[in-house]
């Protein structure tokens, strides 16, 4: 029971009451709830596509009799089949890294890729702990370090890079890049049924937009991140050339 | 009218301000108090990793299914006639009480369904690391014993070479937890702590820098 699944969601529950109180006054209440949202939503489906891929479960201590041993012996609280505390978890990651990148600087990609750097180290620290004590289970046959898949780290890194940059364009800047106006204009005029600029927008039809790019951010992670999958289960899973090939 | 209309938008606009960005000096103590909880988080973790450092050192612990159901005191088998064995009776493997379905673990509460959980421990067994890749030729989920040593596809693997099913090298947790005389998954949470506390006061440091500025 030392480090069972029970202490760690139940510690994650207290420490983001904690941190959620923080970052409210450090972002403003309606930001830090966008951002809470943006980065609970943008993990849920980051963790569900890979659970239903069966890359990874969360299942361990609900595949056997642990209800019988402890009381609650599972995770208390999901999300369809991710555990709630897990989002919690990215969610405070994502936060201390883009506090703390935004210290360091103020450009948006940099910003963007010294958080996700710092959303590695913070993973880096906590996938060990998770595997050793079956928090998660990873189920990949690919490259490992630490017990951990080689593409688990390299997601992290993107996952934190493309949400603190989506976050930091559209609820902090309200910006429209020009790299993304060629989309997102038949987008709004299609889908969102706007066609003011992002920064005259109200906050309703502002989220509208948060959540597009949202949308559009998941999408370039799936694009980065199919190819890399792919690679590396080609590379480990090659077979050793036969004698006289 | 029309000018109070513009009044009033404005404050409208004023309040959002308000709401959207707190005043500087409650931002700073904002981010401050986040990072201290970030440095609380990393210290959470790293005491749990301290905690599990036995199951670490397990090389094999990753790879271990979940605790078998303990044959409790207060439990007894029921066989269908309605007789009841004294409880510890072993029943043999593959035999079942009155000829019925064989014993089976209890169903989780969870949609273990997704991802059955042999696959799910087969799967597991066949991490490989950046030391060491092998051959699986076949794509769908492969149904080994994670207690035995695991097959291969005979066409690809070179006869009579057993293929791990440990990962290798800096690919097994259990190889750093042994280092550095077992204590070396305690030195690799704690650098990785000293690492994100110094993180932490960078940027504390700097917000501090910044409000002595203004």
């Amino acid at each position: 029971m030392k480090a069972n699944v029970i202490v760690f969601e139940v510690g994650t529950f207290i420490l983001f009451i904690a941190m959620y109180i923080g970052s409210s006054r450090a972002l403003g209440r309606v930001r830090n709830r966008d951002f809470f949202f943006g980065s609970a939503l943008f993990a849920l489906v980051i963790y569900s596509v890979a659970v239903a891929g069966g890359m990874m479960n969360f299942f361990w201590y609900s595949t056997n009799t642990y209800y019988k041993h402890y009381v609650l012996g599972g995770y208390i609280v999901w999300l369809g089949v991710v555990p709630l505390a897990v989002m919690l978890l990215f969610y405070m990651v994502s936060m201390a890294s883009y506090l703390v990148a935004s210290a360091f600087s103020s450009n948006v990609w940099k910003r963007s890729a010294i958080a996700g750097g710092i959303g590695v180290i913070f993973y880096l620290m906590i996938e060990p702990v998770a595997v050793t004590n079956h928090w998660w289970v990873w189920n990949a046959k690919t490259f490992y370090i630490l017990d951990v898949p080689l593409f688990a780290w390299i997601a992290v890194f993107l996952a934190v890079f493309a949400f603190t940059a989506c976050y930091q364009l559209t609820v902090i800047e309200k910006a429209d890049p020009k790299w993304l106006k060629p989309v997102e204009d038949k987008v709004k005029s299609l889908v969102l049924k706007m066609k003011r600029p992002t920064i005259s927008l109200e906050h309703g039809k502002l989220m509208e937009v948060y959540a597009w790019r949202l949308f559009a951010a998941l999408v370039a992670f799936g694009v980065v991140m199919v190819p890399v999958l792919i690679v590396l289960w080609v590379l480990a899973n090659r077979g050793p050339i036969p004698a006289g090939w | 009218m029309a000018n109070k209309r513009i009044e009033l938008e404005q404050y409208k606009y004023y309040v959002d301000l308000v709401k959207e960005e707190p005043p500087r000096k409650r931002a700073r103590t904002g981010a401050v108090w986040a990072m201290v909880v970030a440095i609380l988080l990393a210290l959470m973790i790293l005491v749990l990793g301290i905690l599990s450092n036995g199951l670490a050192k397990n090389k094999r612990n990753v790879l271990e299914k979940p605790p078998a159901p303990a044959s409790s005191a207060t439990q007894s088998t029921q066989l269908p006639n309605g007789t009841e064995l004294p409880s510890g009776t072993q029943i043999p493997t593959g035999q079942s009480p009155g000829g019925g379905a064989r014993p089976t673990a209890p169903k989780s509460p969870s949609p273990d369904s997704l991802v059955p959980a042999d696959t799910v421990h087969a799967m597991k067994a066949m991490p490989m690391t950046l030391g060491g890749a092998f051959a699986q030729t076949s794509s769908s989920p492969i149904q080994i014993q994670s207690t035995s040593a695991p097959s291969s596809s005979p066409s690809s693997a070179p006869k009579g070479k057993q293929l791990s099913t440990e990962t290798t090298n800096i690919g097994n947790l259990g190889n750093v937890a042994n280092g550095a005389g077992g204590k070396g998954f305690g030195l690799y949470l704690i650098v990785l702590f000293v690492i994100i506390g110094i993180l932490m006061y960078l940027g504390i440091r700097t917000l501090g820098k910044e409000a002595k500025k203004r």
